[in-house]
């Protein structure tokens, strides 16, 4: 999640991914560099709101999630190297 | 004898075609012609492939007089959702960037449909990507709701759900990822099964989430659906994650009834986590009643929250999703709908840290259910947590879209079956859902039977 832009200053109510979340973001001096590293330069420029609230439903997202695994916990999916050579058996 | 052919279940007109009593022909012309007359209206289907089902009608007609039926189905008209290949034709997901594409061979489920001696009969309206929700910004309008056009249908199998219930089809395959079988299952009145996840071949549909999409069957009743199920399981190397257990006869513990089976009630998810509509958990409360009365064992059940699996849910589906669609969404996000553009791209702002984070949570709640299920043979729960809302307030329809119990299931793998258990004061459908043991459908089937007998719900009509 891209935290450093968290609790800034405008607001976007959001419940198209399950949940009601207000979350305070802003444009940033790092706003640019978040859509340049996404590649959403030009998506925003068409879609300045979708991309805003789409980063206020992700930190939402993340948030209620509440994942807080230990060390050594698994992922769901652990890389099996032998399956393919069983699936062409 | 066409208004008998509109509700036939599937299972009895494979009998009925098997016995020569009724041809695959005559009951696929009476449906296509159903369809021509309805859809203007209901917009189930995107490519409704007549002349193609009644040839297809007639050489099932043929077989079977050769050498008898190929299955129960055989000669039964099926149709597909929109992101399932059919050989020769267009699969759009419902949208513009793939309406040039077509399929150069079958989906797996496909073929197995074909195997099974069953007629397709064309390709069926879908939330654009199977995720967008009811968009008027598409190439293809979207289906609505039988039992009051101005209702959603759900989705995002939502041309599946509207042509079963409006008689239209005796079964479709829609898919499933957050619950979008179970979804229109449940806002048409209809029955619609998310198998164990690999338990059904994902090869040839277009995927939304890899480690969360699965193939189910709507049907009118439960005994259909266990029959669509069977047909469309198996192995398939072309899915590394379908798994390869042989597929059961689901109709063979069908009728055992629930008497000495012990069911946990998932209460909080539709009392406390989100508080559903006074009658559609009053339809679930009665249902519970019903297994008790029916000598059941029912006891309440706790998980985490129903947020917590949503969230988990959300995060995972995103992030495959949005590696999916990342360059189209880079360079023409316009051809998306609105509502498919903004669901999916949250996922842009997921790391990577964020989706395996999401996928050790996911091992986190596969382990409370099946803490919690310690013991019992099946759960109940909501579904939905009100009735579909009306498609012209989107904001309404945006907001109830979410409210719903079906995501978790789809995260922890298991089998969930959506069923009728009602009708709302406003007339339309009311549901539950039933949730197994991993490969366990057929406890899913057996009580959702036992239910439905006692509910006898599939005498109402919708209104078309």
């Amino acid at each position: 999640m891209i935290r450093g832009l968290a609790n800034r200053d405008f607001g976007s109510e959001n419940g198209r991914n399950g949940l009601q979340v207000r979350e305070e973001v802003s444009m940033s001096d790092e706003w640019p560099s978040i859509l340049a590293r996404t590649g959403l330069e030009k998506t925003y420029g068409e879609f300045p709101d979708d991309v805003r609230e789409a980063l206020a439903s992700a930190l939402g997202l993340v948030e209620r999630m509440k994942a807080e695994p230990a060390y050594a916990d698994e992922p769901a999916h652990v890389f099996q190297a032998a399956r393919a050579l069983e699936n062409e058996a | 004898m066409s208004d008998d052919l509109f509700y036939m279940s599937a299972a009895e007109a494979g009998r009925k075609i098997a016995a020569k009593e009724l041809s695959s022909a005559e009951l696929t012309d009476t449906l296509l012609a159903r369809t021509e007359a309805l859809d203007g209206k209901l917009n189930a289907y995107i490519r409704l492939l007549g002349d193609a089902a009644r040839a297809s009608a007639k050489a099932a007609d043929a077989a079977m007089a050769k050498g008898g039926p190929k299955s129960p189905l055989h000669g039964v008209p099926v149709g597909l959702k929109d992101i399932i290949d059919l050989e020769g034709v267009h699969t759009t997901a419902h949208s513009k960037l793939l309406l040039d594409n077509v399929a150069r061979s079958d989906a797996f489920v496909t073929a197995k449909l074909k195997e099974a001696g069953c007629v397709i009969t064309g390709k069926l309206s879908t939330h654009e990507f199977a995720i967008g929700g009811p968009a008027f910004d598409l190439p293809f309008p979207p289906a609505r709701n039988p039992w009051n056009p101005a209702h959603h249908p759900g989705g995002s199998s939502s041309g599946a759900g509207t042509s079963v219930a409006a008689g239209m089809l005796p079964a479709a395959l829609g898919s499933d990822t957050g619950g979008s079988v179970r979804n229109p299952a449940s806002c048409c009145g209809i029955v619609g099964i998310k198998p164990t996840y690999g338990r059904v071949s994902r090869a040839g549909v277009v995927p939304l989430s890899f480690s969360l999409d699965n193939v189910g069957p709507l049907t009118r009743t439960v005994e259909d659906n266990a029959l669509v199920l069977a047909a469309i399981a198996g192995h398939d190397p072309r899915d590394p994650a379908c798994d390869p257990r042989p597929v059961p006869d689901y109709t063979a513990t069908l009728r055992q009834g629930v008497k000495g089976l012990k069911i946990g009630l998932i209460r909080h998810f539709y009392t406390e986590d989100l508080v559903a509509d006074p009658e559609m958990a009053e339809g679930i409360e009665g249902a519970a009643r019903l297994l008790e009365s029916m000598g059941a064992e029912v006891r309440e059940i706790r998980l985490p929250p129903l947020s917590q699996y949503a969230a988990c849910n959300r995060v995972i589906l995103l992030s495959e999703a949005y590696a999916i669609h990342q360059k189209d969404l880079q360079t023409r996000a316009g051809d998306y709908a609105a509502s498919t553009r903004r669901r999916i791209l949250p996922g842009a702002f997921m790391t990577g840290a964020d989706y395996v984070n999401a996928t050790r949570m996911r091992e986190k709640l596969v382990a409370a259910f099946n803490e919690a299920m310690q013991g019992l043979d099946a759960a109940v729960t909501a579904s939905s947590m009100e009735p579909p809302t009306d498609m012209s307030d989107m904001q309404e329809v945006e907001r109830t879209y979410a409210r719903q119990a079906r995501a978790p299931f789809n995260l922890i793998g298991n089998p969930a079956i959506a069923i009728p258990s009602g009708f709302h004061s406003n007339g339309l459908p009311l549901a539950l859902q039933i949730v197994g043991r991993a490969f366990d459908e057929a406890m899913c089937f057996r009580v959702a039977w036992a239910v439905e007998r006692e509910l006898n719900l599939g005498v109402r009509r919708p209104p078309v």
